[in-house]
């Protein structure tokens, strides 16, 4: 059956050779001067975006309440999120990051408390063998250095605004996970992050 | 009159149907290997990269408005993971304003950078005083001094170059709107450049 492409009407031939009315197209597109799309992007192949303005990804946590548990586990899509913590009852809650691969090394995220926590938030490597090097401060200048750490905690003390980065930076897993970024939410910059 | 595409020429027919000669494309793109732009790529949808990324941050070079009052127009959702370098100041405190927490705008960022001695505040102050900053000023001990509802975050005029700090829109809750991070002392001391207001 003909259709139109604008006040053309077109044969069956000619719309497949037509790329104007939404056909795939495959191969290379070069010589493109400005590229608009509305809906999801997915670049799978290296990309150099030259001046690049994005907002941040960001997610809101959610209390699991009862007695705490696991809350969904970290993959490759959560890259450059950053995560809001809500105040947590009921128990531990545990969020998992993935594991270490050549094709994640650079995935990243952060973690912001919106309240005072009350209840730890363990973010956990994937096996005993993945390690993450962690640094906590003390709240007098100095840092306590943890280099084969399983875990990086939000401790129940931790409040509003208190933050931390992680990000792999090594399929390797002795060198996988790396804490950085560590913004207080209290004073006296210690006892709200710990490693274990 | 008919146009050409390559050697060959086209009936208007012919160019409505082309892709080739600039027409516009709608629809989805795929099975495109090698994708090469040179203009504004506009991306409103989620994107995915999973992938090595490569690019440079936007720099802005803010410039001394040598009085009191706003340094440049309210920053918006085009200015976001702009890294703003500030100059050295004269005339009195000099401001920017933050865009409204909206959910439009969770996911705005921004970065402050000294580029010499500051001599007057600069204030990056929030749109409405229900919009409230978390923040936290290093004192140079190991500790901070904390204000989690802060309209305002600040250098003084203390701050010297390479002080600096990011300020991201987390939130579209008034209360939890901006966040401040990686705070960069200039000053071997550690204290005494940023504040809270």
């Amino acid at each position: 059956m003909s259709k139109r492409i604008g006040k053309y009407k077109v044969g069956g031939k000619e719309q497949a050779l037509s790329a104007i009315d939404g056909a795939v197209i495959s191969g290379n597109l070069s010589g493109i001067n400005n590229l608009t799309t509305t809906g999801t992007n997915s670049f799978s192949g290296a990309t150099d975006f030259g001046v690049l303005q994005h907002r941040q990804k960001v997610t809101q946590l959610v209390d699991l309440g009862g007695s705490g548990g696991a809350l969904t586990a970290l993959t490759q899509a959560d890259s450059g999120t950053q995560f809001l913590v809500p105040p947590l009852t009921g128990g531990v809650h545990t969020i998992a990051l993935p594991a270490p691969s050549a094709a994640l090394v650079g995935w990243h995220v952060r973690f912001t408390a919106v309240g005072t926590l009350a209840q730890i938030l363990k973010v956990q490597t994937d096996t005993g063998a993945t390690k993450i090097i962690t640094n906590e401060p003390d709240g007098n200048g100095d840092v306590t250095v943890t280099v084969n750490s399983n875990e990086f905690h939000m401790l129940a003390a931790a409040e509003k605004g208190c933050s931390f980065s992680i990000t792999m930076i090594s399929a390797t897993a002795a060198i996988a996970f790396m804490v950085h970024d560590l913004t207080p939410g209290i004073a006296a910059n210690t006892d709200e992050f710990v490693d274990a | 009159m008919g146009t050409r595409t390559g050697k060959y020429k086209m009936t208007k027919k012919e160019a409505s149907l082309s892709a080739v000669d600039g027409g516009t494309v709608s629809g989805n793109l795929t099975g495109i290997t090698n994708l090469t732009t040179a203009g504004t790529n506009t991306f409103s949808g989620a994107t995915n990269i999973t992938a090595a990324t490569s690019y440079v941050e936007k720099i802005s070079l803010l410039s001394d408005l040598t009085e009191a009052g706003a340094i440049r127009s309210a920053l918006t959702i085009a200015d976001t993971n702009t890294h703003f370098i500030v100059p050295a100041l004269t005339g009195g405190t000099q401001l920017i304003v933050l865009p409204a927490s909206t959910a439009a705008n969770v996911g705005f960022t921004c970065k402050f950078t000294m580029l010499g001695t500051a001599a007057q505040i600069f204030s990056v102050d929030t749109a409405a005083s229900a919009d409230k900053i978390m923040t936290a000023e290093p004192d140079g001990d190991g500790d901070f001094t904390i204000n989690a509802a802060a309209d305002k975050f600040r250098f003084t005029a203390n701050a010297v170059v390479g002080a600096s700090f990011r300020i991201t829109c987390v939130s579209a809750t008034d209360a939890i709107a901006f966040t401040i991070s990686e705070i960069v002392s200039g000053l071997a001391a550690g204290t005494g450049e940023h504040v809270a207001a």
